[in-house]
C-alpha cells in the first residue's frame, strides 16, 4: 500500500468502515462518507500533502475513490515543485 | 441582537421539581414550569434535559407530572452536565451556541460555562419569566415552529434506523422513500423563509438575512425568483428545509442566496436544488452566477458551488466572492430521491 493511499485511509478510519474500502470504490456517492466532511478530507489533503487545490481541481473525478485521490495528488506534487 | 436559542437544557432537582428525587422527597412542579415548558415548545425552542439521577426513576416522575413527551434526547445520568450539553448538541446537530442550560445550583453552571463558555447558563430563579428574555423570543412563530419538537423527534427515529441499517449506504437512502419538492415561494412561506435565514449557518452561502417586507416586495418583482425546498420522507415530514433566491438578469441568473437546514445532511439531498436551479438556466443558454461570503461555518457551501463548476469572477472588499459557472451537462437527480413540483422556468427571465 502506498504512503498516500494510507494515509488517507487513515483519514477515512474515523469516518466510515475503510476495511471494506476497495481502492476502487466511490467513496461519496457509494456513501461511505457523507458529503459534510468532503470539505474537511480536502483540507487534510492539502495540509497532509502540502498542495494547494485550485479551483479547476475542484472535479469530484478527481477525489472519488482511493487511487483516483493517489493520482492526483502525484500528479499535483509534480506540478508544483 | 441577542443570540436566539434553539435548545434550553433543564436540570430536574429543585428546577423543574421542587425537591430531591434521590432523597424520596414528594416532587411536585415549580411555580410556572409547566406553563413555561408549554410557551417554549410552541415557539420551536427544543427542551432536554441534564440531570445527575437514575433513569428510570426520573422518567417515572416527569411521565406522573404529564411533561416527559417535551423533552429530546434527555440525558439523565451520573456524568458531567458539560458532557451531557455536548451529547445533546452532537444528537441534535445544532451549534452549542445557539444553546442555554438552567440549573439551580453554581457548581453545575459554572463546570458548565467552564468547558462551554459558548452556552447561556441561567439560575433556575430566573425558570417563570424565561419566555419574556428576547432570546427567548423568535422573531416570528411560524407553523414550523410548533411542529419543531416533532420533525426532531422524526429525525432521531430516522438516525436510529440508519445506525440498525446493515449494507450500502445509497440502500438505506433508497429505503427512506424520498420525496423532494421545489416550488416558488407564496405569502405562506415568507415567515419560514426569514426563519431560514436566520436560523441557518452552515449551508448558507452568504448569512444574508432578508427581512419579511423584503422578501414579500421579492416575491412579487418579476426580476427575482424565490424557490423552497422541502423534503419528506417514509418517517414523514422535514418541512421546508432550504431556499434560494435568484435575481433574474437578461444575460444570466445570479444565485444570491441559497441555502439548506442541517438536519438533511448526510441525505443525499444537498445539490438537487441547485442543480435544478442551473438546468433552469441553462437551458435557456444562460451562465449562473453566485455570490459567496464566508462566515466562519460555511466552506461547505464554497466547496458545493465549486463541484458544480463555479470559478471566482470577482472578489470584494467586504468579504463577498462572485462566482459564474457556464453551461454545462448536468448530472441527474439521485434515483434514490422522487423529485416534485418544480417551477415553471420559462416563465422567469
Amino acid at each position: 500500500m502506498s504512503k498516500i493511499n494510507e494515509a488517507v485511509r487513515g483519514f477515512l478510519a474515523g469516518l466510515c468502515d475503510v476495511d471494506s474500502l476497495s481502492d476502487d470504490d466511490d467513496i461519496f456517492a457509494g456513501g461511505f462518507v457523507n458529503s459534510l466532511y468532503l470539505v474537511q478530507m480536502l483540507n487534510f489533503i492539502q495540509s497532509e500533502f502540502s498542495i494547494e487545490l485550485d479551483e479547476d481541481d475542484y472535479d469530484m473525478a478527481n477525489f472519488r475513490s482511493l487511487n483516483a485521490i493517489e493520482t492526483f495528488i502525484n500528479e499535483k506534487q509534480k506540478d508544483q515543485q | 441582537m441577542a443570540n436566539k436559542i434553539k435548545c434550553l437544557v433543564c436540570d430536574l432537582d429543585n428546577t423543574i421539581w421542587q425537591g430531591t428525587l434521590l432523597e424520596g422527597d414528594e416532587l411536585h412542579l415549580r411555580p410556572g414550569v409547566a406553563e413555561v415548558l408549554a410557551e417554549l415548545d410552541r415557539r420551536g425552542i427544543l427542551l432536554s434535559i441534564a440531570s445527575r439521577n437514575d433513569p428510570s426513576d426520573a422518567q417515572r416522575e416527569l411521565q406522573r407530572l404529564g411533561i416527559w413527551h417535551y423533552f429530546l434526547l434527555p440525558q439523565i445520568n451520573w456524568g458531567n452536565k458539560s458532557e451531557s450539553l455536548a451529547a445533546i448538541a452532537k444528537g441534535l446537530n445544532l451549534a452549542l451556541d445557539s444553546f442555554a442550560f438552567i440549573d439551580d445550583q453554581p457548581y453545575e453552571r459554572a463546570e458548565v460555562t467552564h468547558t462551554h463558555p459558548q452556552v447561556l447558563c441561567l439560575d433556575a430563579d430566573s425558570f417563570a419569566t424565561l419566555p419574556e428574555q428576547p432570546e427567548f423570543n423568535p422573531e416570528f412563530v411560524t407553523s414550523e415552529s410548533a411542529q419543531r419538537r416533532q420533525l426532531y423527534q422524526l429525525d432521531l427515529q430516522r438516525q436510529g434506523a440508519e445506525e440498525d441499517f446493515s449494507g450500502p449506504r445509497e440502500d438505506f437512502l433508497r429505503s427512506l422513500n424520498m420525496e423532494f419538492t421545489i416550488h416558488p415561494a407564496n405569502r405562506e412561506d415568507l415567515q419560514r423563509a426569514f426563519e431560514l435565514t436566520v436560523r441557518t449557518h452552515q449551508l448558507n452561502t452568504t448569512g444574508k438575512t432578508y427581512s419579511y417586507e423584503e422578501l414579500e416586495a421579492i416575491c412579487q418583482s418579476p426580476n427575482y425568483l424565490l424557490l423552497m425546498a422541502e423534503l419528506s420522507d417514509r418517517f414523514g415530514p422535514y418541512g421546508k428545509i432550504g431556499l434560494a433566491l435568484v435575481e433574474l438578469c437578461p444575460e444570466y441568473w445570479h444565485i444570491r442566496l441559497l441555502l439548506m437546514s442541517c438536519r438533511v445532511v448526510g441525505r443525499g439531498v444537498g445539490t438537487i436544488l441547485l442543480h435544478r436551479l442551473l438546468e433552469a438556466a441553462f437551458r435557456k443558454g444562460l451562465p449562473v452566477r453566485a455570490d459567496f461570503k464566508e462566515n466562519g461555518r460555511n466552506a461547505m457551501m464554497l466547496t458545493t458551488y465549486r463541484f458544480a463548476k463555479f470559478r471566482t469572477i470577482q472578489r470584494d472588499d467586504d468579504g463577498m466572492t462572485i462566482m459564474e459557472a457556464q453551461p454545462y451537462g448536468l448530472p441527474p437527480t439521485p434515483d434514490y430521491v422522487r423529485l416534485r413540483g418544480g417551477f415553471a422556468e420559462e416563465n422567469y427571465g
